[in-house]
């Protein structure tokens, strides 16, 4: 009639019937179980109006009586069938000698042994079970804590490691070696499900959907901040993983064609920060503008210009989303104002694209991105005031990754929270190696335009893994061992890859095809923009005006000879 | 294309080709170095940054209020102009500013109006427009606004601009002719090594304010042996390179060696002889070496890479015209950078090249 699980053994269904309404089994080796699971088995169903009372008896080790201490941990009805009880903690401190287990000495199995626990099962009326209340820290928890999972794993992990602290000589405080961190193989799969960014879903095989948790936020002048846990759906996690693989796929293959010299000139690679532009976009619509500055291939891809444009763009061919003309830091598309040279320039052109959007009444927000160098440039400030002084519908988003060119933000910024550069403006700081941290961020900041209360600055702190550009290996300024420990401790796609897997939302296979396509598209991408056609020499003169000039059906570029005008 | 190609010659190839063949983008040109005065006593190899680092290295030896300043400079700088210089004399007389340009010239300003020698960086010229209006509004204006009272002399500016091959539009910009319309400022483009430590010195010893612009494309390209001890050369005066008889060749910065193979060209192709000059500094012109050239051979080519309209050549063009009217056999012609950006795609065809310069000399000659 009734079955008990403990995890990782075979099922028990040696129960004894001692009296004519009790049942007892032993569990061995209970010390290790901290759940059990029972449930009725269905051969025949509990009598009307009874309720079966679960009791647990602990073994009371000398000096004291033998007999075990029990305690009610819960019941099963026919309507609730079998139920899941944590008994890690229910080894009771006093021992209740009126007990009825103990009535009749009903425990079976050898109650010396410290190890096992006598499971009792009372057939009792459910008016009287329902009255009776079992002990906290028995009833498993209906809902998922991934909070409080993510918090015992840390409390264990900072006991594991403290374990292994040391004050070395002359020192003031104690240090914990990195070899305590790396060697162990407990620590590695903390770390796993850290990395995780605590994202922890016990369930299933393959759930639709999943909870994960954000990591956390800094508030400047606002009273809350963006959500803790986020719902993601398996499409959705599908999509962020793909659209970050692509994007860092792209900018691999940008750099290889640069080092083939198919692109010459300024090629400025955002691998390390896809979690800003594929997070953000997440939110976003393809109505809400979005202008950046010119480490924009991620943004380009995310805003809709296919693989293939982008690095045809690059190469300066005539499928290239600029037709070729603008190169690496000029690629527009619809809504996305590129992709600019001059650092900081952008910025209030975003703040006057967002005052058209709220001239308009269009229910959009404008996302002006600009990194840590053009947090110094003075025109950012003039934005930040006039968006401000009229409520503009802006998101200002500072791409921190750590560096300006060659120059560490320490070195440049006299203040480096750039979250509350902007005074006035209320901030968010965002761990941008998230890509759920930084969506949840995005919604927040959305919402807040929209409704009315005016700009917002969100400080996305990334790193990139290349150097400003091409020109630049990128290991002068910082050592290889900062970047090698970035990528692998802190990469956005590995961690996302990992929580995906941990909360079971996604199949490794899937993954593993989402990244053979991905390489595919990337691959015939990269054909395409070393052999399609240059564009037309008269693409040299053509889009200075808007052809031809208002009033002038005439008007020809000067200082072009007639060798370049007779070509067409 | 093709008929563009065979008239262009080699230098441009039609749109075909660009897919098959390893291009050659940027000016095309052969450096000649040239060799300084005996009397101005030891020398070594140098390139042109390494000749910039050079005079700042004097500068700052011998000036105790010198100081260097601007994106990157305390490492070397990204053109490797000040390596060594934060080293031998301190990061409070070597170092860097913050990306921000107009602070960088606003600030270069005080300083200098304080009275200490200050030699700024901006690292492109593509960059400088954020700071042009203290160039404009201040820089140029201090000491006739004052009456004399205060003037901003000991400040130096310098910037690398020009076509490069590969710098699209915002690392080949030729901003000079902003700045020639800027009364009170100096201008100065030096072409080669020698020329480069003995300007910059001059400029940094010149009591007005001085915009020093360093074609980049030379920064490595060019090699001399440089005297190791500071030197100056005069700001406000032409050289002529090369004598000749027919037609006057003007240019400054790299497109002084881009005209070097148009005369070869214009003697071995068509027979006719060229003067060279190289203006050197743009404001104030050297007027009396234009006018007494272009009186001289009686046709007057000007190239440079920034475009047409409102560049440079425009005023050297309307005051030739206006001195040398009657000695005039054909009209001042300008082979300069289309009106248009910069262009990412098709530099060869923008540029000033060789081709173009000699197809203007015909019809000078052919008037």
């Amino acid at each position: 009639m009734f079955a008990v699980i403990a995890c990782g053994r075979l099922v028990q269904t040696d129960f004894q019937q001692v009296d004519a309404n009790k049942f007892t089994l032993t569990i061995p080796a209970a010390d290790k179980v901290n759940h059990l699971v029972f449930f009725l088995t269905g051969q025949c169903p509990l009598p009307d109006g009874a309720a079966a009372a679960v009791y647990l008896g602990w073994p009371q080790p000398p000096p004291s009586p033998p007999e075990p201490v029990w305690s009610f941990i819960g019941h099963l009805t026919n309507e609730k069938p079998s139920a899941i009880f944590k008994i890690a903690r229910t080894r009771p401190q006093d021992h209740d000698p009126n007990h009825p287990f103990l009535a009749n000495h009903f425990a079976t199995g050898s109650w010396t042994d410290l190890t096992c626990v006598q499971v009792g099962i009372s057939i009792e009326p459910v008016q009287t079970v329902a009255g009776m209340t079992p002990p906290a820290g028995t009833q498993a928890d209906s809902t998922p804590t991934m909070v409080a999972f993510s918090q015992r794993m840390l409390e264990s992990l900072v006991n594991y490691l403290s374990s292994f602290a040391t004050t070395p000589p002359g020192a003031a405080e104690s240090y914990v070696p990195m070899s305590a961190v790396t060697s162990s193989s407990a620590i590695r799969a903390n770390l796993l499900l850290l990395r995780g960014g605590g994202g922890l879903f016990v369930s299933s095989r393959l759930a639709s959907s999943a909870v994960l948790s954000t990591r956390p936020y800094k508030l400047h002048k606002l009273e809350s901040g963006p959500a803790s846990e986020a719902q993601v759906t398996s499409d959705e996690a599908r999509k962020y993983y793909r659209d970050m693989a692509t994007v860092r796929r792209m900018e691999t293959a940008a750099g290889n064609l640069y080092k083939e010299k198919a692109i010459r000139g300024f090629c400025h690679l955002y691998s390390g920060q896809e979690a800003c532009c594929v997070g953000m976009e997440a939110v976003l619509d393809r109505n809400d503008p979005v202008i950046t500055a010119y480490r924009a291939h991620g943004w380009t891809y995310t805003r809709g210009v296919p693989v293939k444009a982008v690095l045809s763009e690059l190469t300066g061919r005539a499928s290239g989303c600029a037709k070729g003309k603008g190169g690496s830091m000029h690629m527009y598309n619809h809504n996305f104002y590129g992709g600019n040279g001059i650092v900081g320039a952008q910025v209030p052109l975003g703040a006057g694209i967002a005052f058209a959007q709220k001239y308009r009444e269009d229910k959009r927000v404008c996302v002006t991105l600009y990194g840590d160098g053009a947090a110094n440039q003075g025109q950012v400030f003039e934005a930040f005031n006039m968006a401000k002084l009229w409520d503009l519908p802006c998101i200002f988003v500072c791409e921190n990754n750590k560096y300006g060119m060659g120059t560490a933000v320490e070195r440049a910024a006299a203040s480096t929270a750039y979250y509350t550069r902007g005074d006035y403006i209320p901030g968010l700081w965002v761990d941008a190696m998230d890509v759920i941290t930084v969506r949840e961020a995005t919604r927040f900041a959305k919402d807040w335009c929209l409704s009315g209360k005016g700009p917002i600055l969100l400080e996305m702190e990334t790193y990139r893994y290349h150097g400003h550009s091409m020109s630049d290996p990128g290991t002068s300024y910082r050592t290889r061992e900062e970047v090698q420990s970035m990528r692998q401790m802190r990469d956005p796609i590995a961690s996302f890859r990992q929580t995906l897997l941990t909360a079971e939302l996604v199949a490794e296979e899937e993954l593993k095809e989402i990244d053979q396509s991905v390489r595919k598209e990337v691959d015939e991408a990269v054909q395409a923009a070393k052999t399609n056609a240059v564009p037309d020499p008269k693409e040299l003169y053509t889009n200075v005006y808007s052809q031809p000039p208002s009033g002038q059906p005439n008007y020809r570029i000067r200082g072009i000879d007639q060798f370049t005008w007779s070509a067409n | 294309c093709r008929s563009l190609a065979a008239r262009l010659g080699p230098v441009c190839l039609d749109a075909a080709s660009f897919s098959h063949r390893r291009l050659s983008f940027g000016p095309q040109f052969v450096y000649t170095p040239e060799s300084a005065d005996k009397s101005l006593g030891e020398t070594s190899r140098m390139n042109l940054f390494q000749a910039v680092t050079s005079a700042l290295d004097n500068t700052l030896a011998n000036d105790p209020s010198a100081v260097v300043f601007g994106e990157d400079v305390a490492f070397g700088g990204v053109f490797r102009c000040t390596v060594g210089l934060k080293d031998k004399y301190g990061k409070d007389r070597v170092f860097n500013t913050p990306l921000s340009e107009q602070g960088i010239v606003g600030f270069a300003i005080g300083h200098a109006v304080a009275g200490a020698t200050t030699v700024a960086e901006i690292q492109f010229g593509d960059y400088i427009f954020p700071a042009f209006d203290q160039i404009a509004n201040e820089a140029s204006k201090y000491r006739y606004r004052s009456g004399n009272h205060f003037n901003c002399g000991s400040l130096t500016v310098r910037a690398p601009i020009g076509a490069v091959g590969h710098g699209a539009l915002y690392h080949s910009q030729s901003p000079e002719g902003f700045f020639a319309h800027l009364p009170g400022i100096k201008v100065v483009i030096p072409r080669g090594p020698i020329q480069a430590k003995g300007l910059l010195l001059a400029c940094i010893n010149d009591p007005d304010p001085c915009f020093y612009f360093e074609p980049k494309i030379l920064y490595r390209s060019a090699v001399e042996d440089v005297p190791v001890n500071g030197y100056v050369l005069p700001i406000g005066k032409a050289e002529v390179l090369i004598e000749g008889s027919d037609v006057t060749l003007i240019g400054y910065g790299t497109q002084v060696h881009v005209l070097r193979e148009v005369a070869r060209l214009a003697q071995s192709e068509l027979g006719v002889s060229c003067e060279l000059i190289d203006m050197r500094t743009i404001l104030p012109f050297d007027e009396e070496t234009v006018y007494a050239s272009v009186c001289k051979t009686g046709r007057c080519l000007i190239a440079h890479e920034a475009p047409l309209t409102g560049g440079f050549g425009a005023e050297l063009a309307a005051s030739v015209q206006e001195h040398c009217f009657l000695n005039l056999e054909a009209p001042v012609r300008r082979v300069t950078g289309h009106d248009t950006p910069f262009p990412h795609i098709f530099e060869n065809f923008y540029l000033p090249n060789q081709r173009r310069c000699l197809a203007a000399i015909k019809d000078l000659i052919g008037y």
